[in-house]
């Protein structure tokens, strides 16, 4: 009984401690929540749109802060496991009081996180999902940076088709959410130029021999392979085919663009083609900044997912300006409204199911040993 | 490419990943024969040596063979540690509890790898050479040229010295019965140590073989391990040349079911046929005792 008490007069003091603590007085800060994979095999770009998050919430408050108000960015780690993004979400939103999140990375972890999103009509930015189902869903609260898989694959087909003149195609893909995704929208471009894959071959993400995969396309002796999947994967492609004699021109959306392709893969990476959204050019004033402030903190050049979180978070402190509140209703609303924001990749608008419309690039290894990357689209 | 090109190129990477399943069940067929219990470490031994060899290597100080050959080496100096602080004292255990410790030790090898390395791939440094040997339309890696080579000498070693050395053949008794080889003056405890040598060295070889092609990564041992582990029940558990067999009919099933059938049911293919034959001869196809518990 006396158990039982003491039970409920805790209960009673925690109660009113939260009702206390929520009618403390005006808010001296934004509260902006970032769940990104900081651990477990995908911590490599998640770790890099942290840095994206926090330099852009940095230039902020080093300007003043949005409407005088400091921005306070709460990092969760999600280990790249959509059960976790969702209770991330959840704790950034109903305990943290986070008015914005941005976030995750995986589209598999960003799909399962946007309906509590929805639920608790906050916006939820992420900087670099590709699948095409976010935006497809009809949620109202969803907004993404980085271009869809089917914007990336239309860039990437059509300068396949036109600039390259490859007519016999071969994709091989990963038979996970994105790697399916990708592939349908790969097959769907290849459609509209009258085109059909010569094959399209699968494997598992955790598959460590394609050679099966890949003979096939070999034997349909196709010119350029879509290799849809992460750069570990399309490295281990590359070696192998070199080691059968055989190189059809490789290419990829977003996902293979990064430095250890070409170190694990080597001269097999050479030629190598793939979507971008960001490369460190200096071409304006607004990016050679961001590359010095980057450099100097990190000793490295940034990437395209800090670019890519660099810009979610200045797309959503233009919000809460604009809007004036912390409401993050108010701050959806004028999300939806974000037209030409001068992004350090190009111009992004938000379209009316939250998709961005923006320029793709398309880059090409052009060394190995330091890798290096050129544009080749748009010249 | 024609039909019959692609038939040589497929058979050719099946007889390749063959090989190196081949190496790497020929560690569990040696650990089986001496305690009659499945050792499931043994692919995280090739992941150790692997590991072992990119250190070495990136050391700088030693030549690349040497610091493989070293590599190799260690492997086996550690192969015996872990026998006599971890497999040792539970060699009079139930066989479940020996089988447990195996699993514990694979586990450890493979976090300590992550912790030292990652948990991405690392490029390994490609002493193979890039060469592609012409075979009509189909290209056979030099790469995996050397890995069918090395396997078949290794193998051809291994039978000659269980049939023809002192040593080997005292490792053989020991396998048949401890407790009479032991009354019989062997020395089998240095017997046990010298076969968990044997077995992490070929563990070692197969992982410094595949890794130029396949990267270094922690899990290496797990997803070649199984395909290994699959080659060594089909070959017999206790033979030799049944793991051989087992393994490059593994390779070649894979391969040939991913290009013949569909790349997504290639492992559904190779396990079909594995389940066959162990109802239609339960030892395997070379297998004389099937599975036996220790002492």
């Amino acid at each position: 009984m006396m158990r039982k008490l003491v039970g409920i007069a805790l209960c009673g003091l925690m109660v009113s401690t939260l009702f206390l603590s929520a009618c403390s007085s005006a808010p001296k800060e934004v509260k902006i929540g970032l769940v990104v994979p900081l651990s477990g095999g995908s911590a490599g770009p998640g770790i890099n749109l942290q840095r994206g998050v926090m330099l852009a919430a940095e230039d902020m408050n080093a300007k003043g802060g949005i409407k005088g108000m400091q921005v306070k960015v709460l990092s969760e780690d999600d280990e790249s496991n959509p059960v976790k993004t969702v209770n991330a979400v959840k704790k950034l939103i109903y305990e943290d009081k986070a008015v914005v999140v941005i976030g995750s990375n995986a589209s598999s972890c960003t799909l399962a996180a946007m309906d509590v999103a929805a639920k608790a009509k906050v916006p939820l930015i992420t900087p670099s999902s590709s699948s095409d189902e976010i935006t497809r869903q009809g949620n109202k609260y969803i907004f993404r940076v980085t271009a869809s898989n089917s914007t990336q694959a239309n860039a990437l087909v059509d300068y396949a088709v036109q600039q390259l003149g490859l007519k016999k195609m071969a994709i091989v893909y990963a038979s996970d959410d994105y790697g399916t995704n990708a592939k349908e929208a790969v097959v769907a471009r290849l459609a509209t130029h009258g085109l059909t894959p010569l094959a399209v071959e699968a494997f598992q993400p955790k598959d460590k021999d394609l050679s099966s995969q890949l003979t096939k396309v070999k034997a349909t002796g196709a010119e350029g392979l879509f290799f849809l999947a992460m750069y570990d994967p399309c490295a281990l492609a590359a070696k192998t085919l070199q080691q059968m004699g055989y190189m059809p021109q490789i290419m990829g959306l977003g996902a293979l663009t990064n430095v250890r392709l070409v170190e694990l893969a080597g001269d097999a990476a050479m030629g190598i083609i793939n979507t971008q959204m960001y490369v460190p050019e200096g071409k304006t004033e607004a990016d050679k900044a961001f590359i010095e402030k980057y450099k100097a903190k990190y000793n490295t050049l940034p990437d395209y997912y800090v670019a890519l979180a660099y810009d979610s978070m200045m797309v959503a402190a233009k919000a809460i300006e604009r809007a004036g509140s912390l409401d993050p209703q108010k701050i959806r609303d004028e999300l939806a409204k974000t037209k030409d924001h001068p992004g350090l990749g190009g111009n992004l608008t938000f379209d009316e199911t939250g998709d961005v419309q923006r320029s793709v690039k398309i880059v090409k290894v052009v060394g190995v040993n330091p890798p290096k990357y050129e544009v080749v689209w748009p010249k | 490419m024609g039909r019959s090109d692609l038939f040589v190129q497929v058979v050719a990477q099946g007889l390749a990943m063959g090989a190196v399943y081949a190496l790497i069940a020929l560690g569990y067929v040696m650990i089986f024969k001496a305690v009659g219990v499945f050792n499931f470490a043994q692919g995280d031994f090739m992941m150790a040596g692997c590991f072992l060899g990119l250190w070495l290597v990136s050391t700088g100080t030693i030549p690349l063979f040497a610091a493989l050959v070293l590599a190799v080496l260690l492997s086996a100096a550690l192969g015996v540690i872990v026998e006599i602080v971890a497999f040792h004292p539970l060699l009079e255990s139930p066989s479940r509890s020996y089988l447990m410790c195996t699993i514990a030790v694979g586990i450890i090898f493979r976090e300590v790898a992550k912790m030292r390395f990652g948990a991405d791939p690392l490029r390994f440094p490609n002493y193979l050479g890039h060469g592609v040997i012409k075979v009509g339309g189909a290209g056979l890696s030099v790469q995996y040229i050397w890995i069918t080579t090395v396997a078949a000498v290794v193998v051809v070693l291994l039978l000659w010295f269980f049939k023809r050395t002192k040593v080997g053949k005292a490792m053989r008794a020991v396998s048949e019965d401890r407790e009479v080889a032991r009354l019989m003056g062997i020395d089998t405890d240095f017997n046990m140590r010298l076969t968990y040598a044997i077995s992490s060295a070929l563990g070692a070889m197969a992982g410094v073989l595949i890794a130029p092609v396949f990267f270094a990564f922690s899990e290496m041992g797990r997803s070649f391990g199984l395909r290994a582990f699959s080659s060594f029940v089909l070959g017999g558990t206790d033979s030799i040349v049944g793991a051989v067999i087992g393994g490059l009919l593994i390779g070649l099933m894979e391969n040939l079911a991913g290009v013949y059938i569909s790349t997504q049911y290639k492992d559904v293919v190779s396990f079909v046929v594995l389940i066959a034959v162990l109802v239609w001869r339960p030892t395997g196809l070379f297998g004389e005792r099937g599975e036996q518990r220790a002492g």
